[in-house]
């Protein structure tokens, strides 16, 4: 009964013959570029056809969101969903009786891969208001077939790299878990995952303590992403102070090297790349997109490396650099106005 | 597609649109706006459709997830409790005012597949399709909303 009142209400939602006018010449008009990430999306086929695969890991829960859209961060992830990729699910498997498991999509390029899973949870999570974000962000381990795994699909063979996960509060008794993993070496072709979200660890403790989730496993999935060769965006540099490095921005990573030994040594002397150091891109929107270190971000050469945003640290000697970062959360490349590090501001070339 | 093709399918599916933008955004000036965007997607991007049960499908799916972009943006925290009688153009009764208003008090979640279900004849699968849920929780959704609503009324 209420059903049917509530539809001959909704009946009554009506448009006006001047507004639905006017939408149609908004559509006509000329228009500029949509929205960046759609725009993106669209034209890239990668996101289209992406076919995610899997094989086996666990997950390592951790770090921060790339759908910050509940917590609203003042950026703005809601193209996100556009960026994605269908995935290749093979199997997704709950571990805890009704929870819903949905694979959302993902986001790659050759250094990084966003995969978003979407948890619907059999009942409210208590309280889980008054949590804030950080308390909701959780660490599992790897599994032990990680290396093995990076191995497997590197190019040249002996990747390293780490993945992480981040729980992402939808409303009362949804999350998302963004499954983020990110390669030093390049990355090419279908990849499979075998991804096991063990737990919630840190934030588990809460959720523990009220009885939500009290078994080691959320759930596991099983799928494929397809990863295309992309052109990364240069960054200029000359004129920054950083002349002799040379700097790619991919929708999902940054890629920054140097063979010249002046360059590294600034950087040491500088402490550029260091654990407290930041990196972030300027988009031309003036949002800005942190840069996060993978734990094998930075080779410097024979016994000295230097992560960045990550617990190492050490000293370079051979005047050489590669380091893979991942952004916090997918952009354009189009799109990005200047890179800094440390201060020093880098153009992007147009 | 030619303009006046465009035209006709506005006229034809503007007001579904217009609709499940409402239920998703609870504002009329939101709404308008997500309807906007859809019509200019389809404009931009124009897609040939076999039935008229394809266009509308497709105009739904694309208003459900510009509707979802909205609501996670920033900008519109917050601002989405404006009177929903607004939302209504014509009269209408006590009983549809509760109704309504029953309805959109209930989360979103909730609240688009019984848009969907019972406003659009949805099926379960097409609910599915539209706003990208697997079939088993749109089902879950659409007991639960029953369930908030029976609440709701004893209540009254």
């Amino acid at each position: 009964m209420i059903f049917d009142e509530y539809k001959n209400a909704v009946n009554k939602i009506n448009i006006s013959e001047k507004k639905l006018s006017e939408i149609a010449e908004y559509a006509k008009k000329p228009h500029k570029k949509s929205i960046k990430l759609i725009r993106y999306g669209r034209s890239f086929p990668i996101i289209a056809a992406a076919v995610l695969l899997l094989a086996g890991f666990t997950v390592y829960a951790a770090g921060n969101g790339i759908l910050d859209i509940i917590f609203g961060g003042g950026k703005d992830y809601s193209p996100f969903e556009n960026l994605t990729g269908e995935m290749t699910v093979h199997s997704v498997e709950s571990h805890i009786d009704g929870l819903d498991v949905t694979p959302i999509g993902y986001a790659s390029d050759s250094y990084t891969v966003y995969a978003v899973f979407r948890l619907d949870f059999p009942s409210a999570l208590p309280e889980y208001d008054e949590y804030q974000e950080l308390q909701l962000d959780g660490y599992g381990h790897t599994d032990n077939k990680l290396i093995d795994i990076l191995k497997s699909f590197s190019e040249d063979g002996h990747a390293s790299g780490s993945c992480m996960g981040s729980y992402i509060k939808e409303d009362e008794d949804t999350l998302y878990y963004i499954y983020t993993f990110s390669c030093e070496d390049k990355m090419s072709g279908d990849i499979t995952f075998d991804m096991s979200c063990l737990n919630l660890a840190n934030s588990c403790e809460t959720l523990v303590r009220d009885r939500l989730i009290y078994k080691d496993k959320l759930f596991s999935a099983k799928f494929t992403v397809n990863i295309r060769q992309l052109e990364g965006r240069r960054i200029k540099n000359e004129g920054s102070g950083l002349d002799g490095l040379n700097a790619y921005v991919y929708p999902c990573s940054i890629v920054i090297n140097s063979t010249d030994p002046e360059t590294v040594n600034e950087i040491y002397r500088t402490g550029l790349l260091t654990p407290y150091s930041a990196v972030y891109i300027t988009l031309k929107n003036g949002e800005k997109v942190d840069v996060k270190g993978s734990s094998a971000s930075y080779e410097l050469d024979n016994n000295t490396s230097v992560s960045f945003n990550s617990a190492s640290s050490g000293l370079p000697r051979y005047g050489c650099m590669d380091f893979r970062g991942y952004l916090e959360f997918p952009v354009d490349p189009d799109e990005i106005e200047s890179l800094t590090i440390y201060g020093y501001e880098l153009k992007a070339d147009n | 597609m030619t303009d006046s093709e465009f035209e006709l399918i506005m006229r034809r599916q503007i007001c579904s649109v217009l609709r499940l933008a409402c239920s998703y955004l609870k504002c009329r000036a939101e709404a308008e706006d997500a309807a906007q965007e859809v019509f200019l997607r389809l404009y931009r991007f124009p897609v040939s459709f076999e039935t008229e049960k394809d266009e509308r499908a497709w105009l739904l799916t694309v208003t459900a997830n510009i509707c979802k972009n909205i609501l996670r943006s920033p900008r519109i925290k917050g601002r989405c409790e404006a009177d929903i009688y607004e939302l209504v153009t014509e009269d209408i009764s006590d009983s549809e005012k509760a109704a309504l208003e029953a309805v959109m008090k209930l989360p979103e979640k909730y609240r688009t597949p019984v848009h969907l279900f019972y406003c659009e004849g949805y099926s379960v699968k097409e609910i599915s399709q539209v706003t990208g849920i697997k079939e088993s929780t749109v089902r879950t959704r659409l007991q639960r909303a029953r369930k908030l609503l029976r609440a709701d009324m004893e209540r009254d």
